[in-house]
């Protein structure tokens, strides 16, 4: 008896199977491609999405005898800047006050920095501190945020001579 | 396998080529020459896992109009020309007019060979017809402009008719019409 060539008969449901692919690859690629909108996310090179938005910064308030007309101003996403009035102090003094706190709600460790700068040219020595450390506000400082760790921050100004007008100081924080 | 499977496929591979290499030239074109800024991001929900995407929607709808263009035209061109070739060749059998104007036009190699098969033709319709729907769809949900999605409209009812009218002339030369012997 002959045998029966069954290789054709086992590769033709194969074959309609490509056939179909052939129909729904195309298809589905060309959905696909179809390009959609969607906002920027901000990643660092490893592809991880950087936990600025994770930081929230908060104004402490209040009313307060040298710290005065305080403002906090989202400039976008990462960037905030807070403002306040210094008003006219006695010498070899100092003052502090809690102006902001900052809470890293996301799971990864944040850093944060800041500066400062004023609209005069005063010999005031304006710090910020945050638990026991001092930041000079001519200078960059970095602050780090464990994960859910939340801090406030005191502005403190000293001077050793008195100071007979107002003063504005601008804090910029990047997260 | 059967020479008839065996065809389809060897027929389906260039359409389903096409159909892809015209949309994503469209997309490289589109960038090239509004010198556009692209992302790509890898996502796990839905079907699919990479996606293409632009920070502005006007971007988004000018990217994704151009390259539906360009996916529609590269179907429809050998489409149409095999729809008009096997209506000109048969066109010559039946009016000695046709045989005149062809070689006035300098087109009888169109005329010498019949390569186009009803198969040929209904597998590039059916592509053009797929590639028309989704552009019509996307025009719908806003994503196109609209008078691409009239051209791809009027290519899909034309796609169609052109299978239905290659169909009635393989038709009738299996069983000729009557008017025609009598």
């Amino acid at each position: 008896m002959a045998k029966q060539n069954l290789l054709p008969k086992l590769f033709e449901p194969l074959a309609i199977a490509v056939l179909l692919a052939l129909f729904i690859i195309p298809t589905l690629t060309v959905i696909n491609l179809s390009p959609i909108t969607r906002e920027l996310k901000k990643t660092n090179v490893l592809g991880v999405t950087d936990s600025t938005q994770n930081i929230v910064v908060t104004k402490v308030g209040g009313i307060h005898d040298i710290f005065q007309n305080e403002e906090l101003e989202k400039q976008d996403d990462t960037e905030y800047i807070y403002s306040t009035d210094i008003m006219k102090r006695e010498g070899k003094k100092a003052y502090s006050k809690p102006i902001m706190t900052i809470k890293n709600t996301g799971t990864t460790e944040a850093t944060l920095s800041f500066y400062g700068y004023t609209d005069s040219t005063t010999k005031s020595s304006h710090t910020l501190k945050i638990d026991k450390d001092s930041y000079n506000l001519t200078d960059t400082n970095k602050i780090l945020l464990k994960p859910g760790e939340e801090k406030v921050i005191y502005l403190y100004t000293e001077s050793q001579s008195s100071i007979l007008f107002n003063e504005k100081l601008n804090i910029v924080l990047y997260l | 396998m059967s020479k008839l499977l065996r065809r389809i496929l060897k027929i389906s591979v260039w359409p389903a080529v096409l159909m892809i290499a015209g949309k994503l030239f469209g997309i490289i074109i589109a960038n090239i020459v509004y010198k556009l800024d692209f992302f790509i991001d890898n996502q796990i929900e839905g079907i699919f896992s990479i996606q293409l995407y632009y920070t502005d929607s006007n971007t988004t709808i000018l990217v994704n109009s151009i390259s539906n263009l360009f996916m529609i035209i590269i179907l429809a061109v050998p489409t149409i020309y095999s729809i008009i070739k096997t209506a000109i060749y048969e066109s010559t059998f039946q009016n000695p007019r046709t045989i005149v104007k062809v070689t006035k036009l300098n087109i009888m190699n169109w005329i010498t060979k019949d390569d186009t098969s009803f198969l040929l033709i209904f597998i590039w319709c059916s592509f053009l017809l797929v590639a028309s729907l989704i552009v019509v769809a996307q025009t719908i949900q806003g994503i196109n402009y609209s008078w691409i999605g009239i051209i791809a409209g009027v290519l899909a009812i034309f796609s169609i008719w052109g299978t239905i009218k290659t169909y009635e002339i393989e038709i009738d030369k299996i069983y000729p019409r009557e008017k025609e012997l009598y």
